[in-house]
């Protein structure tokens, strides 16, 4: 393996820039795309101003919860500055949470407690003003309800010693167990629940996969361009035979390929905070294992290195698309199970270990290994 | 010893080599002539290993042809009438990527020897900007790195110029003679066949290779 390992480094040496660029080319696309995407998403948030004048657990709480809202991209100002941006329509809206917001909540009190600024060019005022509305309103009646057990246990001589904290703690549990606020839906006469999709649904490791379809198969043209050489003619009078020469090369970018795949879920943890387990590491290697047989095994089908390139693209086209990892594609194509399982990317999208076309994967090497021997013994 | 018995190859209804025997001791240079599509180059796939006859049998000393196929390929260099190199390597990486899969090592010394042996003197030299003449010295260098007994060239020398086909022939006739090499060797070049070979094997039913070679002096077979 050493001595293919240095004979193989020769011909790497030759192209390091296309090697390399091959070679990163998934992590860095996948870094760029998510990246960019993440930062269309934050410049399409709605500017809003916020005003805390009251300084109270709930007032805080408040405000934390306007800020962890997808729609809107909070910035807390003084009133005055605040009011400022809204005349120079850098701010959609302004909201103020008035000093004794805490307070009035805690009494079941739910006038005046906020107050909003909107100009004839507030597009988002409606929408952002129900959510601030209804998270108020979470809190009201969260506290009205604890107003009412107490004053239900005072008044029927309870021996039951809760505090307002307890029953407004216990009253977050059961919604948060409960998902009192969230709602499945279904398809007219289907049991299956719909998943919510978001409108881009680029995951990092699908994403990963796809640029990694490709580049494995670019970088398997040396199977097209060594076997139409007449340097192989060479094969039959060294130590090792040639199916021994291909399986040997397999395994040297098997290793490489997962190299610069520890690299990705370093730069991916890093940067994109992605979360690293040990079964996403297995994931992986199956993935890349099933990757570089497939790979290998498509390029031996070609004699030209042109035609072999339109097609690996066009092939992850079709894979990307009847993955859903680019587009969401259940509205339109159903998705059935011969979609799925002819998509060898299917297991390691949907968080599986990659079985069924790694077998398969396996199975065609050694067909061409074998096929190869036979012909040219 | 090299001996072929009764060998004969068919190509679907063309009997290319009918009932074709010799022998060639260690030493001794073969000049394989005949017109094109005559089964030079068949008969050198054939002792090459490469193929595998329809009858009859090939021997190179105690080992036979099928049975000890894997054992007689460490005797054999084939040299194809294709240049069969790296072109994007450079003399000495195509040296070395070959020595690492060779089933004899050598040193860079000796391997930088080899090519020296035949004037091949750019070493660091990307072979694609190499001339022809040197291209086919290095295609020989590459097939002598594991020392074989047996030395098949089809068609070595086509396309360069004379003073790398003279180069090419002194090493050759060097090999046989100093190393006890068998070379069996195909070309068109019937002034170089004379000058470099102890036997002529004439193949083909066209007896014009032979009246032409009859008064070279040389031993000529017909088959």
């Amino acid at each position: 393996m050493n001595d293919m390992l240095y004979a193989r480094f020769l011909l790497w040496k030759k192209r390091p820039f296309s090697m390399l660029l091959w070679l990163i080319l998934p992590i860095i696309g996948t870094i760029l795309i998510i990246t960019m995407t993440n930062s269309i998403q934050e410049d399409s948030r709605i500017p809003i101003g916020l005003v805390v004048e009251d300084d109270s657990a709930l007032a805080h709480a408040l405000m934390e919860k306007v800020k962890a809202s997808n729609l809107v991209q909070v910035y807390t100002l003084t009133e005055e500055e605040a009011i400022y941006q809204l005349e120079k329509h850098d701010l959609d809206s302004v909201f103020v949470i008035h000093d004794g917001y805490e307070s009035s909540i805690l009494k079941g009190k739910r006038n005046n407690i906020i107050s909003s600024y909107q100009t004839d060019l507030s597009l988002a005022y409606a929408p952002v003003k129900e959510m601030i509305v209804s998270l108020v309103q979470e809190e009201t009646g969260r506290a009205k309800a604890a107003h009412f057990i107490l004053d239900m246990n005072e008044q029927y001589n309870g021996q039951a010693s809760w505090t307002w904290d307890e029953i407004s703690e216990k009253s977050k549990e059961i919604q948060q167990d409960e998902n009192l606020l969230n709602t499945a839906f279904r398809y007219y006469h289907s049991e299956q629940q719909v998943e919510n999709t978001p409108l881009i649904a680029w995951n990092t490791w699908g994403l990963w996969a796809i640029i990694s379809f490709i580049t494995t198969l670019f970088l398997s043209d040396w199977v097209i361009q060594e076997k139409s050489m007449t340097v192989t003619t060479r094969f039959s009078f060294l130590r090792i035979s040639r199916a021994s020469y291909y399986f040997q090369n397999i395994c040297l970018y098997l290793l490489l390929f997962l190299l610069f795949d520890l690299l990705a879920i370093t730069l991916f943890t890093v940067l994109l905070h992605e979360f690293v387990s040990v079964p996403l590491v297995i994931h992986i290697l199956s993935f890349r294992i099933m990757m570089t047989g497939l790979a290998f095994s498509i390029a031996n089908c070609f004699r030209s290195k042109g035609t072999f390139y339109t097609v690996t693209i066009l092939l992850a086209l079709i894979i990307a698309i009847i993955s859903g990892t680019i587009l969401p594609i259940e509205g339109f194509i159903p998705k059935t199970r011969l979609l799925t399982q002819i998509n060898p990317l299917h297991e390691f999208l949907a968080g599986k270990i990659t079985i069924i076309w790694g077998v398969i994967s396996i199975f065609l090497v050694l067909i061409t290994l074998f096929r190869k021997e036979r012909f040219n013994a | 010893m090299l001996k072929v018995d009764s060998l004969s190859k068919r190509y679907a209804k063309n009997q290319v080599l009918h009932q074709l025997s010799f022998q060639i001791h260690p030493g001794e240079i073969i000049g394989l002539v005949g017109e094109n599509g005559a089964g030079k180059s068949t008969l050198l796939r054939l002792l090459a290993t490469i193929d595998s006859p329809d009858k009859g049998t090939i021997s190179l000393d105690s080992l036979t042809y099928g049975k000890d196929k894997k054992e007689i390929r460490k005797h054999i260099g084939f040299v194809p009438q294709d240049i069969a190199i790296w072109d994007e390597l450079s003399v000495r990486e195509n040296m070395h990527f070959f020595e690492k899969l060779s089933y004899q090592s050598k040193s860079e010394v000796q391997l930088k020897q080899l090519c020296l042996d035949m004037n091949l003197n750019k070493w660091d030299e990307p072979v694609k900007t190499l001339s022809g003449g040197m291209k086919r010295k290095l295609n020989l260098a590459i097939t002598l790195i594991h020392d074989p007994k047996v030395l098949l060239l089809d068609e070595p020398t086509v396309g360069i110029d004379l003073k790398s086909k003279k180069e090419i022939g002194t090493y050759l006739w060097k090999q046989a003679k100093e190393f006890n090499r068998i070379i069996v060797y195909t070309s068109h070049d019937m002034d170089e066949i004379r000058e470099l070979c102890d036997r002529i094997l004439c193949i083909g039913n066209d007896r014009f290779y032979e009246e032409l070679l009859r008064k070279s002096g040389k031993e000529i077979i017909s088959v």
